[in-house]
């Protein structure tokens, strides 16, 4: 027997190097993004400054309002387009036959994500608050109450600009569930539902939470959409009204009221304000704290997806 | 005198515009083990599923022709498939446990059936996992993770998981095939005990084991039924030459 | 489809044969060492019977070999399991060679009555029915094999002859007695020897047509054991 010297695999070595470049040099620019980011804007960060609203024309407060209002319209539109989506995806997965329409379909929803958000700003505009808010009002009587920019239609329009993003995840979960499973199930008596429930979803969990995770980091960080759908310079009050049932009161997101959003304040303060030196700390400090805001929206999604695989002993 | 338990007539499938299985008659005694061999593709597996309309799952599958089990007609259009999924129970070639724990697997038909009293789903547990000779060595996990039991052990999980919507019939597709033999001898075991419950029927690609275990045995080829006899009348002297030469080893 | 199987069967059949002609070789040659007072010859049948040992473990070996290594099933199986029996009604048939060989040593010449006997007669029905025997097991020659069974009764009667003749010629004179014992020996002898040729024509309906006619029940179809369900 020949054993044959090792032989230097010349392809090989400059293919991992040129992928450990790539790779050194992503690591770099987040680094000098988030570095930059982190040492501009931790000096503008305090108690004060996470709770008080701006002072001063934005040169100086905090930015409370604005905190509130990214997380009351993300959690909103998480609310909304989340059942939107995975029931979506069930039923095109699932239930709907493959037929020219249903392709038509699918191919719309990956168009959808590649539409530029101002699009959806002014969907949003001229369907939800002009059409849908305006006949509300009239039907309810209730004058000029949804037929003007809001919370709700902020949270809805965003929802439908995420909704491709958490239908896909979703698709690409069920399909991930192997079809022994499904066979399994069907084998024991069980209607479609019945295993769409008990094993296909709680086996696509983890998937969807990926998919939700993904669709809250973009929420968050959108401007264009809530331009004209109620994101306001500033607003003395928080969005909230209180629901009194015989004399208890709870205090509640109202969803008809204008908020304060991070990424618009941002915006705002780089392009509106009377004095940029003056706002340029607060604007990095309110960079770092929208990044961390949604690092930590998402880590109770990616928190749940870590219980769910476990359970499924994926881990 | 020998009951019948199923009654095939003149049955043909079609997947598209090819024919998959061509004018299959024949009738399954109860109580019994009969097996189904023939070389790949010969539509062995095809025509087990017919019996619990496994088939009805895949696009462009047509089923022509007569099924009865127990005197009914399990393709007419007025049948309700699901119950008829909980009479006709199956195993498949490789173990596709839930991944749930132990008790949880087995529970999941008689829960879907409507059964909620924890006591007698524990009952129903201890039963079935008895029967499928497996109660000794997971009774003391049941809530572990399936998965995390051998290979064999997990394929008796199946047939456990199986019984649990308490079937009269066990369908199963080459359940050894991915087995090391003294699992598979297990299993083999197993199905003698069983078939003096159930009626069983079992598709296997190995020979040998369907002389071992089976009473009865047709031989399929190219979606037709050859031959279908008592298992030692094939296995001694089969009436047709393409049986002979199947079983001899002269080809396939 | 070539079959490892083939390979063994292969050289189980030639073993078989070789056994066939070896055994036949050794009845022809014992008669004959009779028939012609050959002392020599007897002794060689007797020297050879080592020979026809050999093929029998043989052929023992090679069976068990196929079963313990493959699963022969139908035709394969029928073959194999009545290459057993042949070779053991072969070898029995060998030790009977040897046994006539020692009476022609032992009676050394014919003695005068020797005509009186069936044993010409018996010596030409036994060889033929050997020889017809093998034939129809090489050839699956049912009709063949048939014969062979028939034949069987005119040898029985032919031996329950040579009783009645062998000891009137005893009672004759006690000088024919040790030779006459000698000779009824040999008759006795040559009627196993046709026994054990009818056990192989019978074999002949297993392999070909798996009926078992063991035991002159020739209408005595394959049957299952008890232990099989009902029916």
């Amino acid at each position: 027997m020949e054993l044959k010297k090792r032989k230097k695999d010349f392809t090989g070595a400059i293919s991992l190097g040129i992928v450990r470049i790539m790779f050194f040099f992503l690591v770099f620019v987040l680094i000098l993004l988030l570095g930059k980011i982190f040492i501009e804007g931790i000096g503008v960060i305090s108690l004060e400054f996470l709770i008080d609203s701006p002072k001063d024309n934005m040169t100086g407060g905090g930015i409370g309002p604005a905190i509130f209002g990214t997380i009351a319209v993300t959690l909103l539109m998480v609310l909304f387009t989340v059942p939107l989506g995975v029931f979506s995806a069930i039923y095109l997965n699932e239930y709907a036959t493959d037929t020219f329409f249903t392709r038509i379909i699918r191919t719309s929803i990956n168009n959808l994500a590649g539409v530029p958000s101002i699009v959806f700003g002014l969907f949003g505009l001229g369907f939800f608050i002009l059409f849908i808010g305006k006949n509300l009002d009239e039907v309810l009587q209730t004058g000029l109450l949804f037929g003007q920019p809001a919370l709700l239609w902020a949270s809805a329009t965003l929802a439908v600009l995420v909704l491709p993003i958490v239908i896909v995840s979703t698709l690409e979960a069920l399909n991930s569930v192997p079809k022994s499973h499904r066979d399994a199930s069907y084998g024991l008596g069980a209607t479609k539902w019945q295993t769409i429930k008990n094993i296909v979803l709680p086996q696509a969990r983890p998937g969807i939470l990926t998919g939700t995770i993904l669709a809250i980091s973009r929420g968050a960080g959108e401007t264009a959409p809530i331009l004209f759908l109620g994101a306001a310079f500033f607003l003395p009050n928080l969005p909230i009204a209180d629901i009194c049932i015989s004399g208890y009161c709870i205090p509640m997101i109202n969803p008809t009221e204008q908020f304060m959003y991070l990424a618009y304040h941002i915006f705002i303060m780089a392009t509106q304000s009377s004095n940029p030196t003056k706002t340029l700390p607060l604007q990095y400090g309110s960079t770092l704290v929208l990044i961390v805001l949604t690092f930590l929206l998402n880590i109770t999604a990616i928190i749940f997806r870590y219980r769910f695989r476990k359970i499924l002993g994926r881990l | 005198m020998k009951e019948i338990k199923i009654v095939v007539k003149n049955l043909n499938l079609f997947y598209g515009e090819k024919q998959a299985l061509k004018n299959i008659t024949l009738d399954i005694s109860a109580k019994r083990v009969t097996a189904f061999i023939g070389p790949s593709g010969c539509g062995k597996s095809t025509f087990l599923r017919v019996l619990n309309r496994m088939n009805d799952l895949i696009d462009n599958v047509k089923t022509e022709g007569e099924v009865y089990i127990d005197g009914v007609n399990i393709y007419d259009r007025s049948l309700d498939i699901v119950n008829l999924r909980k009479n006709v129970g199956m195993v498949f070639q490789k173990s596709n446990l839930f991944p749930k724990s132990i008790y949880e697997n087995i529970v999941y038909g008689p829960k879907i059936n409507g059964i909620r009293d924890k006591k007698l789903l524990d009952e129903i547990v201890e039963r079935t996992l008895n029967q499928a000779a497996i109660w000794g060595e997971v009774k003391d996990r049941l809530n572990e993770n399936a998965l995390s039991l051998s290979g064999g052990q997990q394929q008796r999980l199946c047939i456990a998981r199986a019984l649990a919507v308490e079937p009269e019939i066990i369908l199963m597709d080459e359940p050894a095939s991915a087995l090391d033999p003294i699992s598979t001898a297990k299993i083999e075991e197993l199905i003698h005990d069983l078939k003096k419950e159930y009626t069983i029927v079992i598709v296997t690609h190995n020979m040998q084991q369907a002389a071992r275990v089976s009473d009865q045995t047709a031989f399929f080829y190219l979606g037709e039924l050859i031959e279908f006899d008592r298992t030692t009348t094939i296995f001694t002297k089969p009436s047709i030459k393409q049986t002979e030469d199947y079983i001899t080893g002269r080809f396939g | 489809m070539e079959r490892l199987l083939d390979e063994h069967i292969e050289k189980l059949k030639t073993r078989v044969i070789k056994m066939c002609s070896l055994v036949d070789e050794q009845v022809q040659s014992a008669i004959k060492s009779v028939e012609e007072e050959n002392l020599e010859l007897a002794q060689q049948v007797i020297e050879k019977d080592t020979k026809v040992d050999k093929y029998d473990n043989k052929i023992d070996k090679i069976c068990q070999k196929i079963f313990a290594l493959t699963q022969p099933v139908a035709m394969d199986l029928r073959l194999i399991m009545s290459s057993l029996t042949i070779n053991n009604n072969l070898e029995r048939i060998g030790d009977i060679a040897v046994n006539i060989a020692e009476y022609a040593i032992m009676i050394k010449s014919k003695p005068a009555f020797f005509n009186q006997t069936n044993l010409e007669e018996m010596f030409k029905v036994s060889k033929q029915m050997l020889k017809d025997a093998i034939d129809a097991y090489i050839g699956g020659n049912e009709t063949l094999a048939k014969s062979v069974i028939e034949s069987d009764n005119k040898l029985d009667q032919l031996n329950f002859d040579n009783h009645k003749i062998s000891i009137d010629i005893m009672k004759q004179n006690p000088e024919n007695i040790e030779p006459g014992i000698a000779l009824l020996v040999m008759s006795r002898q040559l009627e196993r020897l046709g026994d054990h040729c009818t056990n192989i024509a019978e074999d002949v309906f297993f392999i070909v047509e798996a009926r078992l006619i063991k035991h002159k029940y020739e209408k005595y179809l394959f049957a299952d054991d008890k232990d099989d369900k009902d029916d």
